[in-house]
C-alpha cells in the first residue's frame, strides 16, 4: 500500500518529493509528514488528490499527497 | 500632491494646472473612478473625445511608505465599454507624485495621426510632437526618449498596438532599469491614450524632494512596524521573493483550476516545466536574477530578470498570468518560448492576459495547434505586424472567438479570464462575474481564501460562502488601489492584525487624519458604487454580471466541476 507525496516551492529544496512511500493503516497525513520529518509548521496547504486536506486527512492506497509552505502571488 | 494636470488634445493642444479641488483626500483608483464618474458621459465612445485618461499615482506614492509606486490608469474602456482603473508598478508613481501631481487628465483627441509626448517636469510641462518616436515599439521608443531626457526620468509609452488603437493595448511605464516593462495592462487603455495623441509621457522630478509626512515620527515608527509584517509574512516575505508569482503554477494546477488548452482542462501535464520553481533555477544557473523589485521602494521583490541561455537579457521574468497565458492555456511547456512572447507584449504594447487568452481562442478555431510554439509567436507577430489578422487577435478574445465562430471564449464584459479556472475555484468565478472591471482576478483574489489559506479558508468547489468573500475582498481592493500600495500587501495584512493596523496608521501620520478601518471600508464601497453607477449609465445590467453560460455546462476535469453559484447569488455582492 503506497502514495506519492510531492514538495513545493521552499518545501522542495529540503524535502524532495517521494514518488511512492508505503503506508500503513490508519496513516493520516499528519503521521506521514512525521515520518518524513517534515516539520508541520513549514506546511500550509495540503492536497490529496487534488483536494484540500488537513494533517488530520485519512490516507489510503494510491493517494497524491501534494505538500505547500506558504505561498502567494497573483 | 495638490494639482491636477489637465492636458487637452486638439489640433491645438492645450494645459492648465488646476487646484485639486473636489478631488482632495483620495489617490489611485479612487481619484481616476471619480474623475471617470463625474466626467465622462458613460455613453461616449471610448475612443472619441468625450472619453478622458486619467493618470494618477496612490495616495501614499512618492512617500518613504514601503511599497507605494503603484500607478492607476482610468478611462472607459475599449475592450470593455465599462469603467477601467488598470494598475501597474514601474517608477512612474512615485516620480509623478514627488512633481506633486495627484493626476494628470488627457482629454479631447488629436488631429488622426498626430502624435505628441507630454514632458512634465517641476515647473514646465510641455506637450512635444512625437515625430522622433512615431511607429517604434515600446523598448525601441524608450530609448530613444531616455537618450534625449536622461536617465533620471520615468516614462510611460504605447507600442504599435496602441497606435493602431487595439482594444487590447497597454501603456508602458519603465522599470528601475529603464525598460518599458511594467504594464497598466488591462481594458485597452493604450488605444485611449493613442485617441488623445499622446505616445510618451516623460516625467522628470529633478528638483523634487520625498513628500513628507504631516507626522513624521508616526509614519516612520508606522512604516517600520509595516515593513516588518511584509517581511514577518511568509508569502510576501519568502515565497514572492524566492519564486516570483509564478510559484501559483504548481499550486493551482494541483488544485485541478489551472485552464489549459483554452480553459478546457483543469490541469497541464507539462506544469513543470513552466512552473515558479524552474524558473527560478533557471534565472540564476544563466546569470539573470530571480529576486527584484519593479519600483524603489519595494520590499517584497517578486520579480526577476529572465536571460537567454548565453545570459542576454531578454524580458523581466514572467508574471504567473503570463507564463500561464502564453503557457497552459496555449499548450506550451517552453520558458525560453513564453518569456519571448512577453518581450513581444512589453514591446508591442499588449496585455499578457488578453494576449494569451486570445492565442487560445485561435489555436480551438485551428489557426494554430495546442503546443505549436512557433505558431503562437507567429500569431502575436501579427499583432506586431498590424496585419488584418493581427488586428482581429489584438482586438482581444471575445472578438476573436466570434469572428471564427467559436463559443468557447473564457471572457466576461469582453475581457479575458486570467489564470484560475472559476469552476474549481468558485469564489474567484463570483469576482471575473460581477466585477465593474470584467474578468479580472486582482478585483476581488479569492484565491487567497479558495486555495492559498491567506484570511482564513473557503472550501473552493461549494458556492457557499463565495459571495460574502469576493464582495470583502473587492471592497478591500478597492480601497488598497487607491493607496498606490503594491496590492501583495494583502497577503500580510489579512493575516496579521498588526500589520493592518501599521497599514492604517501609516496612512494616518503621512496626512494628519484619522481614519479606521471602517473608514477604509467605506472608502471601497464609495469606489465600487461609482464605477457601478457609471457601467449602469453604460448600460450595464445585472445581466452582464454573469459568466458565459458554458462555464455551468461544460465540466472540467479532474473534478468535473461547472460553476454553480446562481445568478440570484451573484446579484447579492454588491447588496451590502
Amino acid at each position: 500500500m503506497t502514495v506519492e507525496v510531492k514538495t513545493f516551492a521552499t518545501l522542495r529544496t529540503l524535502y524532495p518529493s517521494v514518488p511512492e512511500i508505503g503506508i500503513s493503516k490508519g496513516e493520516t497525513v499528519g503521521s506521514l509528514v512525521d515520518r518524513l520529518a517534515i516539520p508541520r509548521e513549514k506546511i500550509t496547504i495540503i492536497f490529496i488528490n487534488n483536494i484540500h486536506g488537513t494533517f488530520e486527512s485519512p490516507l489510503k492506497a494510491g493517494d497524491s499527497i501534494g505538500l505547500f509552505p506558504p505561498i502567494g502571488g497573483g | 500632491m495638490d494639482k491636477i494636470l489637465r492636458v487637452r488634445m486638439s489640433s491645438k493642444p492645450e494645459y492648465s494646472v488646476e487646484e485639486v479641488g473636489d478631488y482632495a483626500g483620495i489617490g489611485g483608483r479612487a481619484l481616476t473612478s471619480k474623475v471617470i464618474f463625474t466626467e465622462v458621459p458613460p455613453l461616449c465612445h471610448p475612443l472619441g473625445p468625450e472619453n478622458k485618461l486619467v493618470i494618477a499615482p496612490g495616495l501614499m506614492s512618492g512617500s518613504a511608505a514601503a511599497i507605494s509606486g503603484r500607478l492607476s490608469v482610468g478611462c472607459k474602456s475599449p475592450l470593455t465599454g465599462t469603467i477601467k482603473e488598470s494598475n501597474a508598478g514601474g517608477q512612474a508613481a512615485q516620480v509623478l507624485a514627488r512633481i506633486g501631481y495627484a493626476a494628470i487628465i488627457l482629454e479631447g483627441e488629436s488631429p488622426e495621426g498626430k502624435l505628441y509626448t507630454l514632458v512634465v517636469k517641476k515647473d514646465s510641462v510641455e506637450i512635444v510632437p512625437a515625430d522622433d518616436i512615431k511607429g517604434l515599439n515600446n523598448y525601441a521608443a524608450v530609448e530613444k526618449l531616455v537618450a534625449k531626457y536622461g536617465d533620471k526620468c520615468a516614462y510611460m509609452s504605447i507600442g504599435t498596438a496602441g497606435e493602431r488603437k487595439m482594444a487590447n493595448s497597454s501603456i508602458a511605464v519603465t522599470d528601475m532599469e529603464l525598460r518599458p516593462t511594467r504594464h497598466c495592462g488591462r481594458g485597452g487603455v493604450g488605444a485611449v491614450m493613442a485617441s488623445k495623441g499622446i505616445k510618451a509621457l516623460v516625467l522628470d522630478d529633478a528638483g523634487c524632494s520625498v513628500r513628507k509626512p504631516v507626522n513624521d515620527e508616526a509614519f516612520k515608527a508606522a512604516n517600520k512596524e509595516f515593513i516588518a509584517g511584509i517581511k514577518k509574512h511568509a508569502v510576501s516575505g519568502q515565497g514572492l521573493p524566492a519564486y516570483g508569482t509564478n510559484v501559483l503554477s504548481n499550486v493551482i494546477n494541483e488544485a485541478g483550476g489551472f485552464p489549459t488548452n483554452n480553459f478546457t482542462k483543469g490541469q497541464f501535464d507539462k506544469v513543470h516545466n513552466i512552473s515558479g520553481e524552474t524558473q527560478a533555477e533557471t534565472e540564476t544557473s544563466r546569470g539573470g536574477l530571480a529576486t527584484h523589485g519593479c519600483h524603489r521602494g519595494c520590499v517584497i521583490q517578486c520579480s526577476g530578470t529572465y536571460v537567454d541561455k548565453e545570459g542576454n537579457y531578454v524580458t523581466k521574468q514572467p508574471e504567473y498570468e503570463t507564463v500561464w497565458a502564453h503557457g497552459a492555456n496555449c499548450g506550451i511547456d517552453d520558458l525560453d518560448a513564453i518569456a519571448r512572447m512577453d518581450r513581444m507584449d512589453d514591446d508591442f504594447g499588449l496585455d499578457t492576459i488578453e494576449m494569451g487568452a486570445t492565442i487560445g481562442v485561435a489555436m480551438e478555431a485551428g489557426l494554430c495547434e495546442f503546443g505549436d510554439v512557433e505558431g503562437a509567436i507567429k500569431l502575436v507577430q501579427e499583432v506586431g505586424d498590424g496585419t488584418p489578422l493581427g488586428r482581429i487577435l489584438g482586438s482581444g478574445a471575445a472578438v476573436t472567438a466570434k469572428t471564427f465562430g467559436i463559443e468557447r471564449a473564457p471572457v466576461v464584459k469582453g475581457q479575458a479570464m486570467p489564470a484560475y479556472d472559476p469552476r474549481p475555484i468558485q469564489g474567484i468565478g463570483v469576482t471575473y462575474a460581477t466585477t465593474p472591471m470584467g474578468a479580472d482576478h486582482t478585483a476581488g483574489y479569492a484565491i487567497a481564501t479558495n486555495i492559498l489559506k491567506v484570511g482564513g479558508f473557503v472550501d473552493p468547489l461549494k458556492p457557499q460562502g463565495q459571495i460574502e468573500l469576493s464582495r470583502n475582498l473587492q471592497i478591500a481592493t478597492a480601497a488598497i488601489d487607491s493607496t498606490g500600495m503594491c496590492l501583495f500587501i494583502a497577503f500580510p495584512i489579512l493575516d496579521q492584525p498588526e500589520t493592518f493596523n501599521a497599514f492604517v496608521d501609516l496612512i494616518n501620520a503621512f496626512h494628519g487624519l484619522s481614519l479606521t478601518a471602517d473608514d477604509v471600508t467605506a472608502l471601497g464601497k464609495n469606489i465600487l458604487t461609482w464605477e457601478r453607477e457609471f457601467n449602469k449609465r453604460a448600460g450595464f445590467t445585472k445581466e452582464h454580471d454573469r459568466l458565459p453560460m458554458y462555464f455551468k455546462r461544460e465540466r472540467l476535469a479532474p473534478h468535473d466541476a461547472i460553476f454553480d453559484v446562481t445568478d440570484e447569488e451573484l446579484d447579492q455582492v454588491f447588496n451590502w
